[in-house]
């Protein structure tokens, strides 16, 4: 059975958390599917053997729709925390890039006096 | 005047001398770290959502079974989990994906973290800076080539250009100093998002690491009490742990003994709570991993410098947790597998 040890509950009053109605529905369904082999031994008809089923799968039902509906509720905070990470991946590679890109630059400043130089060479070899 | 630049900016580089250098080490060591934590943590929450979709098999399975020890006639028909929960554990599982998405993301800027920090511009600018003044004394060489032979001075004399050498080793370090630790700053606030978003959906994977092990229980339950499996597969772990040796022929003293069928059974019940605890640990490690990030990101910020220690700490129980979850998976198929040649075998006979 999971703790509520982490309940962020500031109600002071006898209302529950969120948290606490899905431990209550969560405890509800594991309950009622740890008896389902047993009751389902006890069951003389069919209607009783369905009734057994549907009970659980009811229960186990609300239990998901609740699990769904508490990470609902926090799927923009993980989809800002998503969007906070990929920010700073692209703001890292594109620093990274930029910096590279110095030395590049400088490179290709040399490369071009390296030309002229080269331009100029030709041209004192001509010119004796 | 393409030398002029460079000369100015090498000298404005060779001002910066004395600034402290680029954190790259440690922002390597916390890179790797970064790295492992969230792909073990996406890993196990990937794994949440897998077994979320391959529920159905087993759980049909169990249910059918249950029903057909009704003693109510004509009941004993397969029963398929209905779609309705089939659909509602699919939707789960695309749900939990998304978290795994973000850790991941989490994960790919950790990776670019560490490319950053494994280059080094420092040597780089050097390496810039060296051909630039080749360059330019070439240049200066062929320039006094055509003013008809007049002595050549270098564009860019020796001590100088050993000075802007410096000077530029100095930039790009300063420069790559001021990225890492920006980057560092960017993480650190993505890494806060996700462990905060995380940890308000605690108790939401509590219930589901219960809920999957519990159905994961519930068929093995069934394997057993139908005979499928051996319950050597039970016994002789629990003989391993309280140290002793079992009799020969002790599998067929089990069969012939309901009391001690039924014993083996409430271990496996025990086992499965293990196994729940394990599984809410491996969690609760991730989201311990984020906090010894952020611990480390903050030491970063202040010192330049990180000790990963309870990083890999948490890192190496949690890989230690995965890997003997998968290994008692594995055991669990050979385990069959094994029962499934001996059949075979059996019937070859």
């Amino acid at each position: 059975m999971p703790s509520s040890s982490n309940n962020n509950n500031n109600n002071n009053n006898n209302s529950s958390s969120p948290r606490d109605r899905l431990t209550v529905i969560y405890n509800a369904y594991k309950a009622a599917s740890a008896r389902r082999a047993s009751d389902l031994m006890q069951a003389t008809t069919a209607e009783e053997v369905r009734a057994i089923t549907d009970n659980v799968d009811a229960l186990e039902a609300s239990y998901l729709d609740a699990a769904r509906r508490s990470l609902d509720a926090t799927g923009p905070d993980i989809e800002a925390s998503y969007q906070a990470a990929l920010s700073a991946t692209q703001k890292v590679e594109k620093a990274y890039a930029q910096g590279q890109a110095l030395a590049a630059r400088i490179q290709a400043v040399s490369g071009v006096v390296a030309a002229v130089g080269n331009l100029v060479t030709k041209a004192a070899g001509a010119a004796a | 005047m393409a030398a002029r630049l460079l000369i100015a900016l090498a000298g404005a580089a060779a001002l910066l001398g004395g600034c402290a250098a680029a954190p790259r080490a440690p922002a390597t060591t916390l890179a790797e770290a970064g790295l492992k934590a969230t792909g073990s943590f996406s890993a196990e929450v990937r794994n949440v959502a897998t077994q979320l979709r391959e529920a159905d098999a087993a759980d049909s399975f169990t249910r059918t079974w249950e029903i057909c020890q009704s003693p109510a006639p004509g009941v004993c028909v397969p029963s398929v989990t209905p779609i309705g929960l089939a659909e509602r554990r699919n939707g789960l599982a695309d749900v939990v994906d998304l978290r795994a998405r973000a850790i991941d993301q989490l994960g790919a800027a950790y990776a670019a973290f560490k490319e950053e920090a494994a280059y080094d511009q420092s040597t780089d600018l050097q390496g810039a800076a060296q051909s630039a003044i080749d360059s330019a004394n070439s240049f200066g060489q062929a320039a006094a080539a055509l003013n008809q032979g007049k002595r050549f001075i270098p564009a860019v004399p020796g001590e100088v250009g050993a000075l802007l050498d410096f000077g530029f080793g100095v930039l790009g370090d300063r420069l790559q100093r001021k990225r890492l630790l920006r980057a560092n700053r960017e993480i650190a606030q993505a890494v806060l998002q996700l462990r905060n978003g995380i940890q308000n959906e605690l108790e939401v994977f509590l219930t589901l690491a219960d809920y999957l092990v519990g159905k994961r229980t519930a068929a093995r339950l069934v394997f057993y009490d139908a005979n499928l499996t051996s319950p050597m597969d039970i016994m002789t772990p629990l003989a391993e742990q309280l140290n002793v040796t079992l009799v020969p022929g002790a599998e067929s003293t089990i069969a012939g003994s309901p009391a001690l069928k039924t014993a083996l059974r409430a271990t496996m019940e025990a086992n499965s709570r293990v196994e729940v605890l394990e599984a809410q640990g491996r969690y609760r490690a991730g989201i311990a991993g984020l906090d010894a990030l952020l611990r480390q990101h903050r030491e970063l910020e202040k010192k330049q410098s990180v000790t990963v220690g309870d990083v890999e700490r948490i890192i190496d129980q949690l890989n230690a947790s995965l890997a003997k979850y998968a290994t008692s998976q594995g055991e669990q198929g050979n385990a069959q597998q094994q029962q499934q040649q001996q059949q075979q075998q059996q019937q070859q006979q």
